[in-house]
């Protein structure tokens, strides 16, 4: 009987735990948009105003961040200070690919960030400040679908969680 | 008889009602239709001993052999 309810007990834990992890995700994912936001205004700056070389640069624009965005500018410019031999797209593809597969970051912002990314370096500053403009406005966009999923699976997930682990343990019981 | 097994039922009742309403809330309907379909079935596995014996009993109560 008491291994029982100590199984119970430990199956009850481990789903609402899980579910709570599933609703984190959604926390996580408005968070990183809204790091990836701060990253692009820093860079528009470094770029658009210091002129700094592009890797110096997304090192200096990253810098006092966290987050998986701030680990791939990081990547991008390593990559682009030890590879002399590829383009920037090039690097920006590659590297993205390499972030494509991660929990908390969700396809609209990886979509931004590709075309944000072929764009970078082809134009006069005036263009590039457009570009970097419309990066914005799309990331806003994000942000707003990413805070209304949030407030609809994020609650659901917590509750599923902790009622899927009664329903087990009931069963089992 | 074990009386456990209505209780259990109950419980898996209640708790498939609830699991409906918040994915309800959600705006998930045909998961919750799931829902609730998975707990008609486990709840039938669980019975379906239980019927075969009260056909059994009502076979051989009125001699149907």
């Amino acid at each position: 009987m008491f291994l029982k309810i100590v199984s119970s007990i430990s199956i009850v834990v481990c789903c609402t735990l899980l579910g709570i992890h599933m609703s984190n995700r959604y926390d996580r994912r408005i968070y990183n948009i809204r790091v990836l936001q701060s990253i692009l205004i820093n860079l528009e700056t470094e770029i658009v105003y210091y002129s700094t070389l592009l890797s110096q640069a997304i090192r200096n624009s990253t810098r006092n961040l966290e987050g998986d965005w701030k680990n791939f500018f990081l990547e991008v410019a390593d990559i682009l200070e030890y590879k002399k031999d590829c383009s920037f797209a090039e690097v920006w593809k590659e590297t993205l690919q390499g972030i494509k597969n991660c929990p908390y970051i969700g396809k609209g912002e990886l979509d931004i960030m590709y075309r944000f990314g072929l764009q970078l370096g082809n134009s006069d500053r005036l263009s590039q400040r457009k570009y970097f403009e419309i990066a914005q406005q799309q990331l806003k966009t994000e942000e707003k679908n990413a805070l209304q999923l949030h407030f609809r699976y994020g609650k659901m997930y917590r509750s599923l969680g902790l009622l899927l682990g009664l329903g087990i343990a009931i069963i089992l019981l | 008889m074990n009386i456990d097994i209505i209780f259990k039922i109950a419980a898996i009742g209640i708790l498939v009602a609830v699991v409906n309403q918040v994915l309800l809330r959600a705006g998930r309907e045909e998961i919750a239709m799931l829902t609730t379909l998975t707990g008609v079935i486990v709840v039938l596995l669980m019975v379906v001993n239980l019927i075969n014996d009260l056909f059994n009993s009502v076979r051989s109560i009125f001699r149907l052999y």
